[in-house]
């Protein structure tokens, strides 16, 4: 029962990932590392 | 009644515009692109009194010429959009360089005020600027402003909502006998010609500087009073008076030498500049290898502990060997073999957020532009190739700054050439494996290798293509400072974050597709991985990357992981070789004694380095190339050159060293 429940855990989870790695990607948004990607105050600052 | 008021805030780069935009419209503000390109336009409305104001951000820019794509939507949002009100934002600490656009706007003929803004610098300086004297030259009211305390902005507004009424001052410059009577007799013809022609005079000058948008739009054959451009004459008469202004208003100007300018002489010297860069790239490695690898002791550790205990736990509920293998040589191995990797990363991050808060990055675009200018770019595509060492995504971003498509194009295209984070983990894998007290030098020269091609790429690219007008390179290189402690803990907060996120999500995905390739085959689940379907697709390209060292089928398969995230040949090569906490000196060793079984040696663990950072770039990058680019066929391009170079790259170095090799 328990192996059950960690196995559909996984699927659940897998699935949420790519669901929303899918959805980001549509609104154009590919990976963590965004536009405002910028070390420091001075260089974000506009 | 209320009244709607169209204002435009105008300033060079780094003047606080925003952060005064900002100031007025908090959050209520609409972000798009200005119509066809890709800079950003900011539109927000605030309310003062009875009025409306519609405010317009626009990007910063140095002046109203039209070589950048900055310049030229600010001047056409200017020239077409019926702004009421200019509001001229100027960096109080830097008077004299923003001047010059402050008195281009005027010229506009349009209702201009100036926000004087960071006068808290001007003051810690212990200068002075005569707030009587300079309005008095300029003819427009100068409204002393503080962006970031929120200071003077009830004012500024008021000044636009009054100035707006009043007459607009053309005649800021008056410019030598010859080009004012060559302004007047333009102008006049102009007026023939076109009756409705606003801002005559802006025009005439424009004519006479050869501007090549006025010169379309008004077609007009001025042959018998231009003869030359008057380009030049009409900058340096601007810079005469700017001077005259500045000996005026400005009060006690710093004499003596600034801590930055002397700074600069030996980080930007002409000799000492690139290998000063290098020699700091290679400190910034070097703490990343040692003090990385001195917290890692404790990831690797923990890691241990949690594959044990999850080991125990399976155990304990009696779980089919299936789901016990899905989940530690899947999951745990994949996963934990890359959040093994954060100090590395961590310390990476930090050290590069130090370098770029203390004012130096910029300096290195200025310290590469001679170089760049060999290859057909400016120094600022320096700029986006330097984002590459952190991610390759923002890196092909940061190309949009460039004026020129070509450049832009040969920026995008190279830029994944450069090392990015997400593949140090490879570096220090198999460079602390095969290389001992070397590993440091040998992942060190991944990123000067990666330079170097990107270098050579660009210059064959640029023998290639069409020449082109040499760009002159303007940044600006901000004082040296002190960094600040609480912005760098924030970035690099967030790099660790967007580093776990990664580590739960594509990497956990990537780990359970690479454990199910490995161990279902033709007849199901498998016992011997040989028999499986990642190994049926990894032998396909063993005689392909044989000659290039890498003529195991594992790394193959690991190599096609890479696709989507470098990170993930790590968790590849975990999970391929069975190995829970590759990182660890056990785990290190299992994994080097396996692949010494395979006669995998040093030569073939480098020749896997450079593979790993010539070839292509991951999915995020290759859509975020699609997306800059617009064109599936450099995007093809982007993806299929990169395997190109470097499957010859790798199997020019893995056969020469070979060969070397073999004669001693």
């Amino acid at each position: 029962m328990a192996e059950i429940i960690i196995v559909v855990l996984i699927v659940l989870y897998t699935g949420f990932i790519i669901y929303k790695k899918a959805k980001d990607m549509k609104k154009g948004k590919f990976c963590n590392c965004g536009r405002d990607d910028c070390p420091s105050a001075t260089k974000c600052r506009k | 009644m209320s009244d709607e008021l169209r204002i435009g805030f105008v300033g060079n780069p780094n003047c606080g515009k925003t952060t005064l935009f900002n100031a007025y419209t908090g959050a209520k503000l609409k972000v798009a692109n200005w119509p066809g390109v890709t800079v950003e336009r900011k539109e927000g409305a605030a309310r003062y009194h009875n009025h409306i104001y519609k405010l317009i951000d626009t990007p910063g820019i140095y002046s109203l010429t039209s070589y950048s794509i900055e310049e030229k939507v600010t001047r056409k949002f200017i020239l077409e959009e019926g702004v009421d009100v200019i509001i001229n934002i100027v960096d109080a600490s830097s008077l004299e360089r923003n001047l010059y656009l402050t008195l281009q706007l005027i010229e506009l003929g349009k209702p201009v005020i100036m926000a004087l803004n960071m006068m808290d610098i001007v003051e810690e300086r212990g200068m002075e600027i005569d707030l009587h004297r300079l309005p008095e030259m300029l003819g427009i009211p100068v409204i002393p402003v503080s962006a970031r305390k929120k200071s003077g902005l009830d004012i500024l507004m008021h000044a636009a909502s009054h100035h707006v009424k009043e007459h607009h001052k053309e005649y800021v410059v008056v410019y030598n006998d010859e080009i004012e009577e060559k302004i007047n007799t333009i102008s006049l013809r102009i007026k023939e010609k076109f009756k409705d022609m606003e801002n005559v005079r802006w025009h005439a000058i424009k004519f006479l500087e050869y501007d090549e948008e006025v010169m379309k739009k008004y077609p007009m054959d001025l042959s018998d009073i231009i003869d030359r451009s008057y380009e030049t004459d009409i900058i340096n008469q601007k810079y005469d008076f700017i001077e005259e202004i500045i000996d005026e208003v400005l009060v006690n100007k710093a004499t003596k030498e600034e801590k930055t300018d002397k700074i600069d002489k030996i980080l930007t010297n002409r000799f000492l500049g690139i290998p000063i860069f290098l020699g700091i790239m290679a400190f910034v490695f070097y703490l990343t290898f040692t003090v990385g690898d001195f917290l890692k002791g404790g990831f690797d550790i923990a890691l241990g502990l949690i594959s044990d205990t999850v080991s125990n736990g399976l155990s304990m509920i009696n779980a089919s060997q299936f789901v016990t293998s899905l989940i530690i040589d899947g999951i745990i191995a994949g996963v934990g073999g890359i959040l093994s990797f954060l100090p590395n990363i961590f310390i990476l991050f930090l050290a590069l957020a130090i370098l770029e808060d203390s004012g130096y990055m910029s300096r290195v675009a200025y310290v590469m532009d001679g170089i760049m200018g060999k290859i057909g770019l400016s120094g600022k595509a320096f700029i986006p190739m330097l984002l590459g060492f952190g991610c390759s995504v923002p890196a092909i971003m940061a190309s949009r700054t460039l004026e020129n498509e070509r450049d832009r194009r040969k920026t995008i295209l190279i830029t994944p050439f450069m090392s990015c984070s997400a593949k140090l983990p490879i570096y220090v894998l198999f460079s602390q494996m095969f290389f001992g007290a070397h590993a440091m030098m040998a992942a060190y020269s991944m990123y000067l290798i990666g330079l170097i091609m990107a270098i050579m790429v660009a210059f064959i690219m640029s023998k290639i293509g069409e020449k082109k007008e040499n760009i002159s390179l303007l940044i600006e290189l901000p004082e040296y400072k002190a960094p600040n402690a609480r912005s760098i803990g924030i970035y690099v907060w967030e790099k660790v974050k967007d580093y776990l996120i990664k580590a739960g999500t594509t990497i956990f995905i990537a780990s359970i597709a690479v454990w199910f390739i490995l161990n279902i085959g033709m007849t199901g689940l498998v016992d011997n991985m040989g028999d499986s379907f990642g190994a049926m697709i990894g032998k396909l390209l063993v005689p392909i990357l044989k000659p290039a060292g890498l003529g195991l089928w594992q790394i193959g398969v690991a190599l096609i992981s890479g696709f989507a995230a470098k990170e993930v040949v790590v968790s590849s090569i975990s999970v391929l070789y069975g190995i829970n906490n590759v990182t660890s000196i056990s785990g290190m060793n299992s994994l080097l004694e396996l692949l010494a079984n395979d006669g995998f040696t040093a030569l073939n663990a480098y020749a896997l380095m450079i593979f790993s950072l010539l070839y292509t770039p991951c999915l995020a990058a290759v859509a975020t190339m699609k997306k800059e680019l617009k064109s599936a066929k450099w995007t093809a391009f982007g993806i299929v050159f990169p395997l190109v170079v470097a499957w010859l790259i790798t199997t020019l170095i893995y056969q020469i060293g070979g060969f070397i090799l073999w004669q001693k």
